[in-house]
């Protein structure tokens, strides 16, 4: 091909007739397995969000990541602590909170959280899809857990699409 | 004021949130979420927490009737709400024979942590597939005739099936005190 040809099809022009030698491109692309595949790294970017979320900060002691019916995305989770039932504690709660904001008349949920003796449970909406619950111990200054929690959210809630 | 406290408990689908929503008084408090899993295919909502309804049935005498999640990994709210109930209802989709092992479950569930008592109720029996009362007490594993509770056919969506069953249960209440 001449220098000219080459300027040619590149910047407009009569279209040039394909080589032989140029391979043909696929004329439908195979959407399912690239959406597939962006599931794929939503899951593992998914955890290793939650990673780093927990590992980030020695106050928080676990992190999870539910569907709103109860069934977990991903999760950090202390030792000894069952993935499924956390799951579906967390939808409970969130659920409940909701429902007595409304009920109530206390507007929108923004967190929910439980205090106890040896720490704190949070649990926050991420998206329309899903419910981030973290585990903190009772030493953690509240507006900087709240402030971290915030911006796992805003990292995380992308993911979900 | 006296309250009666009835749990109302059974698989997936089995139709306790509609049968307080059948006979609730107030607007039922719900926790329905969007499912997620298989259970989509069956219905597109699914209960997280409980359902809550009311129901006052003489004066100074009301019904609180409470509806568990269907799923055992929500089995932490059957334990919660049974704890305080006064009675319990277990609802049994008739026509899915792969949920009466199911039931089963939370009946010994139940069973292992309160004795009270309770009622079956045997919804979607209208479809020609459903099987029969006997069968199905038998697939529950209650063998023996004289300590069954009563079993009775609801359709969890109307009012008067809905009645007769909490009556029979209230019946069943005043004989086992």
């Amino acid at each position: 091909m001449s220098l000219g040809d080459f300027l040619k099809r590149m910047f407009g022009g009569t279209p040039v007739p394909p080589d032989e030698n140029t391979p043909e491109l696929p004329s439908t692309i195979d959407t399912e397995t690239i959406s597939e595949e962006k599931i794929m790294i939503n899951v593992s970017m998914l955890q290793d969000e939650l990673q780093n979320f927990v590992s980030g900060s020695s106050e928080v002691q676990g992190a999870a990541l539910v569907s709103p019916d109860g069934l977990a995305l991903a999760s950090v989770l202390p030792g000894g602590m069952d993935e499924e039932r956390t799951a579906a504690m967390s939808a409970s709660m969130l659920s409940l909170g909701e429902r007595i904001c409304r009920e109530l008349a206390r507007g929108s949920v923004d967190r929910i959280v439980v205090e106890g003796e040896k720490g704190y449970g949070v649990l926050v909406g991420c998206g329309t899809d899903a419910v981030l619950m973290v585990l903190a111990s009772a030493t953690v200054k509240q507006g900087l857990l709240f402030l971290e929690i915030k911006r796992a959210v805003n990292k995380i809630a992308p993911l979900l699409g | 004021m006296e309250i009666l406290r009835v749990v109302v408990t059974g698989g997936v689908g089995a139709g306790k949130t509609s049968f307080i929503r059948t006979i609730s008084e107030i607007e039922v408090v719900d926790t329905d979420r969007r499912a997620t899993d298989e259970i989509a295919e069956l219905k597109a909502k699914t209960t997280v927490a409980m359902d809550f309804g009311r129901l006052g049935f003489a004066p100074n005498q009301s019904l609180h009737l409470y509806g568990t999640p269907g799923q055992s990994r929500f089995d932490f709210m059957w334990d919660i709400l049974i704890q305080k109930a006064h009675a319990y209802i277990l609802l049994v989709d008739a026509h899915r024979p792969d949920h009466f092992r199911y039931g089963r479950r939370i009946l010994n569930f139940i069973n292992q942590r309160v004795q009270l008592p309770y009622l079956i109720g045997l919804t979607h029996s209208d479809r020609p597939e459903a099987w029969n009362a006997e069968d199905i007490a038998i697939a529950l594993g209650l063998l023996d005739e004289a300590s069954r509770p009563p079993i009775m056919v609801v359709n969890a969506t109307e009012k008067a099936s809905v009645q007769e069953a909490l009556i029979t249960l209230i019946q069943e209440l005043a004989n086992y005190s």
